[in-house]
């Protein structure tokens, strides 16, 4: 009985041998039709460029099925998701130089040395693996040439070199696309304007920058104002200057002042960029730019007048910062009747 | 009288053996004055050869008014006719054991005697009723599930023969071969056939477009309003771009949309990103952010990206938050999720820019790339 037992079970394992190798789908086909849809997948590229070099792909992968896994395929194809089907190379992509470099959930694995241009096989000794949501990272990618959608299949195998049939499988999909690029022009720029007076920081308010003193006695220091606006994006900052002579009439002339105070009855011209009491003129700077006024032109009361000398600089690109110019004149008793006038001349210079 | 006495002898002699000879015709031939089942079918709920569990409901119409004991069936491979040999159909089984018999209409009460009955010989029993002629019969046996017969292996014609009888003895008494004594019969053809396998396979799909006015052209594009003959960028406004993605996924597990990339630079110089949080961005205060103007259908804008109607913008480049936002980062930062497959969901990216007054002269650039993941 027992012969006539074994006789049978041999007889039924030969006829299902033979059945399945004239189906042409191998003793092991079975596991293949019942294997089980490998989920959740995805693929998240670091670089979705064409033809990007060094891109990671990070292939996430549910292990749906208690079953011995000994490796992993992960195979890119441009036709089709589709296990059963025939895998097209994508033009361009290459995984030969890819690198494992981190593995989570299912771990132990290596890139096998069956690996291709387009498909990757993880390798470990084979050992029972619990359903699991396992991450693979590789790193040193190329993508596919051309823009498009292309399609990636996972497969588990309990072999350690992806041979004979799959335990689980499944499809992914990915896009190529072209980067979108964004360009802003910043035009590089230096406003600034001079007037009588300018209302906050707009150079559209300026009015006529003309200054008259009235008459002038030695017993008055007399003394006016003008105001500039100045901003720039360049680099380098600015520096602004000013040109021009002393006051004359005719061959008669005012002493450039050189840093001294105003003094009544002493013929003298000078100027500073700062709120003054003696006299009362002037403002300090104002405005979100951080340019500081030249030493020499700085400090209150004090008054100074060399033509080219620099009245205010910043090293960076400032915002704007609006200075007030204050003059004054002085003249002495015997200081000849005329009119005195001069012409100044601001020049600021963008450093970009 | 003598001679009428020999003539009546001779007559009851006569009518004697008419007698007999009628009463054995009766009784022998009783299918000679059985009548023929009309409208009679077989439906089966499963054609495929070698099926098991199929369900067969038996249907005809009664030819004769008489009692009724028990109903049969034969299912042969060679003919339905009555009388001829029949030869079981291989693999065919009533499975007499375990099938079952559903709401019984015209002849009720039915049930199978699994002691008579054979692997194509089903046998019905009630108990004996008179049943008119007319009567619309319908015999469900087997739920097409876990119950019913097994169908002939070989795919091809096969068929069944009916019997009525008027006693439950004489239905269980049936011969295959050599039916007699029923009331009414019927022969039936069936056929089992080769099953129609239609395979569909549907791969997975993602189709992501980014593009400025439709899918495949560039989408790259130049931030500013006109100075002169010059677009720029100025401390005088905010100036905005729109480019546009669209997605048609049969993702089950949706679609993550992130935005790799980095703020506006010009060499050393950059533009300020807008931030991790939405926040307006206003004239003169430099700052580049992005935000999902429009949403597709199933888009679902990430924070800081979602100000989709008003004026905010987001450009993280240094958080690791959940979900990670950072377009810095290896895989860049999350500005929408699409929930699950759509077929074309369009939806629009704004890019807004402005530069402070002392923003660096410059041409500023920026590579952003929208990367799609699905999960399936």
């Amino acid at each position: 009985m027992g012969c006539f037992s074994r006789n049978i079970i041999s007889k039924t394992a030969l006829y299902s041998l033979m059945a399945a190798s004239f189906v042409g789908m191998g003793p092991f086909s079975l596991a293949h039709i019942w294997a089980d849809q490998i989920a959740p997948r995805s693929l998240t590229l670091s670089d979705s460029l064409g033809a990007q070099h060094g891109v990671t792909y990070k292939v996430a992968m549910g292990i749906p099925t208690t079953a011995t896994v000994g490796s992993v395929r992960v195979q890119f194809c441009s036709n089709t998701s589709l296990t059963d089907d025939p895998c097209v190379a994508p033009v361009g992509f290459d995984d030969s130089g890819a690198v494992l470099s981190t593995q989570t959930g299912a771990a132990g694995f290596s890139i096998s040395n069956n690996s291709t241009a387009n498909e990757l096989i993880l390798s470990r000794p084979p050992i029972v693996q619990a359903p699991v949501i396992a991450t693979y990272t590789f790193d040193n990618i190329t993508n596919p040439t051309d823009g498009g959608s292309y399609y990636a299949r996972v497969y588990t195998y309990a072999s350690s070199d992806g041979s004979g049939a799959s335990t689980d499988d499944g499809g992914l999909a990915f896009a190529i696309n072209p980067s979108l690029s964004v360009s802003a022009e910043v035009p590089p720029y230096l406003t600034f304007c001079v007037g009588e007076s300018i209302t906050g920081l707009d150079c559209t308010s300026a009015t006529e920058p003309f200054s008259d003193l009235g008459d002038l006695t030695p017993t008055t220091t007399s003394a006016a104002q003008s105001q500039l606006l100045v901003a720039t994006n360049a680099g380098n900052g600015y520096s602004m200057y000013v040109l021009g002579n002393t006051m004359t009439s005719g061959n008669h002339t005012l002493t450039a002042m050189n840093g001294n105070t105003a003094q009544k009855g002493t013929s003298q011209f000078g100027l500073n960029l700062r709120a003054n009491t003696v006299p009362a003129v002037g403002q300090d700077t104002s405005g979100p730019g951080f340019a500081a006024v030249t030493s020499g032109y700085s400090q209150p009361d004090h008054f100074r007048f060399l033509s080219g000398d620099s009245l205010a600089s910043s090293p960076s690109a400032d915002d704007y910062r609006k200075y007030t110019v204050s003059y004054v004149i002085d003249v002495a008793a015997n200081q000849p009747g005329g009119v005195y006038s001069t012409t100044l001349t601001y020049v600021c210079l963008a450093n970009f | 009288m003598k001679i009428q006495n020999k003539v009546g002898r001779t007559l009851y002699a006569v009518a004697a053996f008419l007698l007999v000879v009628t009463g054995i015709s009766s009784g022998f031939i009783g299918h000679a004055s059985a009548n023929q089942v009309t409208a009679r079918s077989i439906t089966i709920s499963n054609s495929n050869g070698g099926t098991n569990n199929v369900a067969y409901t038996l249907a005809f119409t009664t030819a004769t008014t008489s009692n009724v004991g028990g109903i049969v069936v034969d299912f042969c491979s060679n003919d339905p006719i009555i009388g001829d040999s029949c030869t079981a159909p291989a693999g065919f089984d009533v499975n007499k054991s375990t099938t079952t018999i559903g709401t019984q209409v015209g002849i009720t009460g039915n049930s199978i005697d699994t002691t008579n009955s054979t692997a194509n010989k089903l046998i019905l029993t009630r108990t004996a009723s008179s049943i008119s002629t007319g009567t619309a019969v319908s015999i469900p046996l087997g739920d097409g599930s876990t119950t019913g017969f097994h169908n002939p292996t070989a795919i091809g014609s096969y068929f069944a023969r009916i019997y009525t009888y008027a006693t439950t003895a004489a239905a269980q008494g049936h011969s295959t071969n050599s039916p007699s004594g029923y009331v009414d019969y019927g022969g039936i053809a069936l056929s089992t056939a080769a099953v129609i396998n239609i395979t569909a396979k549907v791969q997975e799909t993602l189709s992501f477009c980014v593009y400025k006015t439709a899918c495949g052209d560039d989408p790259s594009f130049t931030l500013g309003h006109a100075v002169g003959t010059a677009t720029v960028i100025d401390s005088t406004a905010v100036d905005t771009q729109p480019a546009n993605f669209s997605i048609s996924t049969n993702a089950n597990g949706g679609v993550v949309v992130r935005m790799k990339g980095d703020t506006l630079k010009s060499g050393s110089n950059t533009i300020a990103a807008a931030g991790s949080s939405a926040a307006t961005i206003t004239a003169g205060t430099a700052a580049f952010g992005a935000r999902v103007s429009t949403s597709g259908t199933n888009i679902t804008p990430t924070a800081p990206y979602n100000n989709g109607s008003g004026t905010q913008y987001g450009l993280d480049i240094t958080t690791s938050n959940t979900p990670n936002t950072n377009v810095t980062s290896t895989y860049g930062g999350q500005i929408a999720t699409l929930s699950g497959p759509t077929t074309a969901s369009v939806s629009t990216v704004t890019f807004a820019a402005t530069a402070s007054a002392t923003t660096p002269a410059g041409t500023y650039t920026a590579a952003e790339q929208l990367i799609a993941t699905g999960t399936f």
